[in-house]
């Protein structure tokens, strides 16, 4: 996957929060993470299969999540409707990636996770970590990708692997 | 300022020198215009440097503003004897660091005032690669990725994929854990780490190492 491949899943994951509430959404200082990664309390994960292996994250503080219910009209913000959002969102970036990549990568359903949950995930060890930065909140797109599928390890395993 | 004229070392340069403070990116700047005055436009130095547009109109405004470079207005004869080539090959000085405190004339007469065909015939093949025994210059690299690959996010991942063709076993022997790309600045000693890097970073680029050691050149030769 090249550069031009990655970055669709920053613009698809940017453009969500303006598509969703009318106000556009800023880029951070981007930083790459090695063998751990920032999860934030819920986290939308996209798995991505192909020439490149491994998964596409969306990673976003209930305080987020809760400001992007208010601002899309909904007054209910327990944890349901937070995992509920936060699935949402990844569901539309997997949805505009398969558009965009047809045959050419295989994007999964996305899953989502809380950060006590986040112990399952176990990521490519290479990550890049983009702030995408909303009304002052802030959450984390993460690409965790592996070039060689035999190298990569499945974004799933049993083994506790988040740092 | 125009990025597609060739500015010179002003003749005050040299006594200007020790009274100046810059960011090291700039004295590279400086360094590489000094070393092969007449030569190189100063597009062709900020690719090399792996400067924006932005950043090289800003740094050519502060040399300028202080003195230290020109843009220098030639009759026709010295236009004739120069030997410009505003979009040919890097050429670099034979001289090495001592020849920061040559004096600016000295180096016009035996590089940009000599005859063309002579000139050609003294000038040593390129040869602006990093010395072998530099420490790589990390920050340098990747931003030289950054902007080979169109800066800004596109950039970045053009380093990130530079980093995913490295095995996970060096980066981890490497100590690396968290890099901040816009600001990352770490000197990197290990012979065989650098040249690993250089390697996937010309890659990345669609270049031949020995093309990406050129543009590299300007930055670590320091």
């Amino acid at each position: 996957m090249n550069q031009h491949d990655m970055h669709v899943f920053l613009e698809v994951g940017v453009n969500f929060f303006e598509k969703t509430t009318g106000e556009k959404a800023t880029f951070g200082n981007a930083a790459l993470q090695f063998g751990k990664s920032d999860l934030l309390d819920y986290s939308g994960v996209i798995r991505v299969s192909g020439s490149s292996e491994g998964a596409v994250c969306l990673t976003v503080p209930c305080a987020m999540l809760d400001e992007l219910l208010r601002a899309t009209g909904e007054s209910e913000t327990t944890e349901r409707y937070e995992r509920d959002l936060v699935g949402e969102a990844a569901s539309i970036i997997a949805s505009n990636a398969r558009k965009h990549f047809g045959p050419r990568f295989a994007i999964a359903p996305p899953e989502t996770f809380g950060i006590d949950e986040a112990l399952q995930l176990s990521l490519p060890f290479a990550r890049f970590v983009l702030p995408i930065q909303w009304r002052g909140y802030r959450a984390n797109l993460i690409l965790a990708l592996s070039e060689s599928a035999s190298t990569a390890p499945s974004p799933f395993s049993s083994a506790p692997c988040l740092t | 300022m125009n990025l597609d004229a060739i500015y010179d070392p002003t003749a005050r340069a040299t006594e200007l020198l020790p009274t100046l403070r810059f960011p090291l990116v700039e004295w590279r700047l400086y360094d590489t215009l000094a070393r092969s005055p007449g030569v190189l436009t100063a597009r062709t130095i900020a690719q090399q440097l792996g400067l924006s547009v932005e950043g090289m109109q800003t740094i050519l405004e502060r040399l300028s503003a202080c003195g230290l470079i020109h843009l220098p207005e030639l009759g026709y004869d010295e236009f004739q004897a120069r030997s410009v080539e505003p979009t040919g090959p890097v050429v670099a000085c034979e001289a090495g660091p001592a020849n920061h405190a040559a004096p600016v004339e000295e180096q016009r007469t035996s590089v940009s005032f000599t005859l063309r065909k002579r000139a050609r015939a003294k000038i040593p093949p390129a040869s602006n690669e990093p010395r072998a025994d530099a420490p790589l210059q990390l920050g340098a690299l990747l931003r030289l990725v950054r902007e080979r690959a169109g800066g800004g996010s596109l950039g970045q991942l053009a380093v990130y994929r530079m980093f995913l063709k490295l095995p996970q076993e060096t980066l981890q022997a490497a100590g690396f854990e968290q890099l901040d790309l816009d600001t990352a600045e770490l000197e990197v000693r290990d012979r065989q780490l650098a040249d690993l890097l250089r390697e996937k970073a010309s890659e990345v680029l669609g270049l031949s190492t020995h093309e990406l050691n050129q543009l590299e050149g300007g930055l670590t030769s320091n």
